[in-house]
C-alpha cells in the first residue's frame, strides 16, 4: 500500500518539477527580455483575466462541448454503421471505401463554406464539421478490425455452421473492440479541434450560444491577449475530458481479456 | 425388420466415407490425388504424412471447411457441410475467443446452435467436469497454460455431443509430457462418449498410442501410403507405451513413413 501510494507520488513529481522549472524560465524570460504583454503575458495575468472573462469562457466551454457530444456520437454511430456494412459485403467495401478516402482527403477547411451554406451559421454546421474531422479514424480502424477477424476462429465458426449475423455478433466484432477503441482515442483528441475550428467560421451568438472557438475570435479581435491564452487552457481541458473518457471506456471494455492491460494485474 | 435390424445395419455403413476425392488449389497444384477410404462408426482414424502431404486439408474437406475439386464425401449419411451438430472439431493452437472465459467458450458452439443460456452453461460445467478443469470456469483464456488451453478446446469440441470428432494436429505445439497426459485423457473421453474421430498428427508415437487405423500419406501429391491396422486393444494407458506390440507398431508405421520420406 505504502509503495503503491509512494509510486502515485512519484507519478506527478517529475511533471511538477518540470512545470515549475517551465513557470521560472517564463517569468524570467519575460522579465530580462521586456516582453510586453500583448505578445507574452504572465502566468498570473493569464489567471487574472481567465477568472475575470470566467462566465464567458464557462458558457463558451459548455457549447463547445456540447458540439463536440454532437459530432463526436454522430461520427461514432454513422461510422459504425458504415463499418459493419462494410465488413459484411466485399461489394460495398470495394465500392464505397474509395469515396470515404476521397472525402478524407478533401480538407475540412475547404469544405466548410459548403457545409455553411446547407446547414447555416451555428450549431448544425459545427456539429457536421466535427462529424467530418472524426469519422474516419472511427472508420478506418473499425473497418480494419472487423475484416481481420483471425482465420482459424472463422474456421471454427463456419464449422459450427453459424450464420454471417452470428459471425459478425460474437467473432467479428469483439475482435474488432481493440480497433475500434483505437480510432475512438484518434476521433476523440480530434473532436475539439473540429469543433473548435467549426466554431471559428460557423460560431455566431453572444454570450451563452458563443462557443470557446467564437470566444477566441472575439478576443483576439479585442487584442486580450491574457485571456485568449486562458481560452486556450480552457480548450485543453475538453481534450482531457474527452480522452480521459474513451481511455476508462477502452480500459473497461478491454481489461478482463486484451494483452494491451495484462500488466495491470488482473 | 425390427428397429434393431436396421439400426445393426446402421453401424455397419460407414460413418465417413470419401470415394476418390481429389483437391487442387490452383490448376496443376494438387493436393489431394484421389483418396478413397470408409470409417466405420467408432473408428479412431490417424492421418499422418510429410509436410505437404495434404493431411490438414483432408481433414477440412470433412468438416465441410472446403469443398473437393473432384470425388465425393459423405458424413454422417449426408454432405460435410451440413454435418454440424454431428460434429466436433478441435483446431491446432487451441483456438479460443480471448474475450470469453473458459465458460462461455465451450458453450459457444451451444450458443450458435441456439441452445438457451441455462442449458448451455450446464452442460459447459459438464464438459470442464470431465477434462478437469471446474475450478476455472471464470478464467480467460490468457490467464491458462497451453495444456489447459487445450483441454478447454477439446471440451468445446465435445460439448454438442458429437458423433464425429475431427483433430487438427492438436497437441503438436505441447511438451511431451503434457502432450502424453491428454492422449490418455483423450481415450479415456472416447470410452466415456464413443464418438467416431479423425486426427492430423507429426508424432507416430502419438498416431500409434491413439489410433485404430493409420493413414500413411505421401506427398506431392497427397496420396494414400498405406492403411494399417493398430490391433492395441482399448483401453490404453500409460502402460501401452510399453508394450512390446506397441514397439512393434512404432518400427512399422516409421519405415512406412521412411518409405515416402516423411521422417529422417
Amino acid at each position: 500500500m505504502a509503495r503503491r501510494m509512494n509510486g502515485i507520488l512519484a507519478s506527478f513529481t517529475w511533471p511538477l518539477v518540470v512545470g515549475l522549472l517551465f513557470l521560472g524560465v517564463w517569468y524570467a524570460a519575460v522579465t530580462w527580455l521586456d516582453i510586453p504583454e500583448y505578445q507574452l503575458p504572465l502566468p498570473h495575468r493569464i489567471l487574472e483575466e481567465g477568472v475575470k472573462e470566467g462566465p464567458t469562457l464557462w458558457s463558451g466551454l459548455l457549447q463547445t462541448t456540447y458540439a463536440c457530444l454532437l459530432g463526436f456520437f454522430t461520427s461514432v454511430a454513422g461510422g459504425v454503421v458504415l463499418s459493419v456494412m462494410l465488413a459484411l459485403s466485399d461489394i460495398a467495401y470495394r465500392g464505397i471505401y474509395p469515396y470515404i478516402l476521397m472525402l478524407k482527403m478533401t480538407p475540412v477547411i475547404v469544405l466548410a463554406p459548403i457545409i455553411i451554406i446547407w446547414f447555416g451559421q451555428g450549431i448544425g454546421s459545427i456539429t457536421v464539421i466535427t462529424f467530418l474531422i472524426c469519422f474516419f479514424p472511427i472508420v478506418a480502424n473499425t473497418t480494419m478490425g472487423l475484416r481481420s477477424a483471425d482465420r482459424g476462429l472463422v474456421d471454427l465458426f463456419r464449422v459450427y455452421g453459424a450464420s454471417r449475423w452470428q459471425a459478425m455478433l460474437h467473432l467479428r466484432i469483439p475482435a474488432a473492440l481493440p480497433y475500434f477503441f483505437t480510432g475512438l482515442k484518434i476521433a476523440a483528441a480530434l473532436t475539439p479541434i473540429g469543433a473548435l475550428y467549426g466554431d471559428t467560421v460557423a460560431g455566431m451568438g453572444s454570450g451563452a450560444d458563443a462557443g470557446l472557438g467564437f470566444v477566441v475570435v472575439i478576443f483576439s479581435s479585442q487584442l486580450k491577449v491574457p485571456a485568449l491564452f486562458a481560452a486556450a487552457f480552457t480548450a485543453c481541458a475538453i481534450g482531457f475530458l474527452f480522452v480521459g473518457l474513451v481511455n476508462l471506456l477502452s480500459w473497461w471494455a478491454l481489461h478482463r481479456w486484451h494483452d494491451a492491460y495484462q500488466q495491470e494485474g488482473n | 425388420m425390427g428397429v434393431n435390424a436396421t439400426r445393426a445395419a446402421d453401424d455397419r455403413r460407414a460413418l465417413i466415407s470419401l470415394q476418390g476425392v481429389s483437391k487442387e488449389f490452383a490448376p496443376g497444384q494438387v493436393v489431394l490425388d484421389d483418396i478413397s477410404a470408409e470409417l466405420p462408426r467408432g473408428e479412431f482414424l490417424a492421418l499422418i504424412g510429410p509436410s505437404g502431404c495434404g493431411k490438414s486439408t483432408l481433414l477440412k474437406l470433412i468438416a465441410g471447411l472446403i469443398s473437393p475439386s473432384a470425388g465425393s464425401l459423405c458424413v454422417g449419411g449426408g454432405a460435410p457441410s451440413a454435418s454440424e451438430g454431428k460434429l466436433g472439431f478441435v483446431f491446432q493452437d487451441a483456438n479460443l475467443l480471448p474475450w470469453l472465459d473458459i465458460r462461455d467458450n465451450v458453450a459457444l458452439p451451444l450458443k450458435l446452435a441456439g441452445l438457451p443460456r441455462a442449458q448451455r452453461d450446464e452442460r459447459a460445467e459438464a464438459m470442464l467436469e470431465m477434462v478437469g478443469l471446474s475450478h476455472a470456469l471464470g478464467r480467460y483464456p490468457r490467464e491458462l497454460s497451453g495444456g489447459m488451453k487445450m483441454r478447454v478446446s477439446i471440451a468445446r469440441a465435445l460439448a454438442t455431443q458429437p458423433e464425429i470428432l475431427l483433430l487438427d494436429e492438436p497437441f503438436g505445439a505441447l511438451d511431451e509430457m503434457t502432450r502424453d497426459s491428454l492422449n490418455e485423457e483423450l481415450l479415456r473421453l472416447r470410452e466415456l462418449q464413443g464418438w467416431t474421430g479423425v486426427f492430423v498428427t507429426h508424432s507416430v508415437a502419438e498416431a500409434v498410442f491413439l489410433a485404430s487405423r493409420i493413414m500413411v500419406l505421401s506427398a506431392n501429391p497427397g496420396r494414400i501410403h498405406a492403411l494399417l491396422d493398430i490391433d492395441l486393444p482399448y483401453p490404453r494407458t500409460a502402460h501401452t507405451r510399453t508394450d512390446g506390440d506397441y514397439h512393434a507398431y512404432l518400427t512399422e508405421v516409421t519405415r512406412s513413413l521412411h518409405s515416402v520420406g516423411g521422417h529422417d
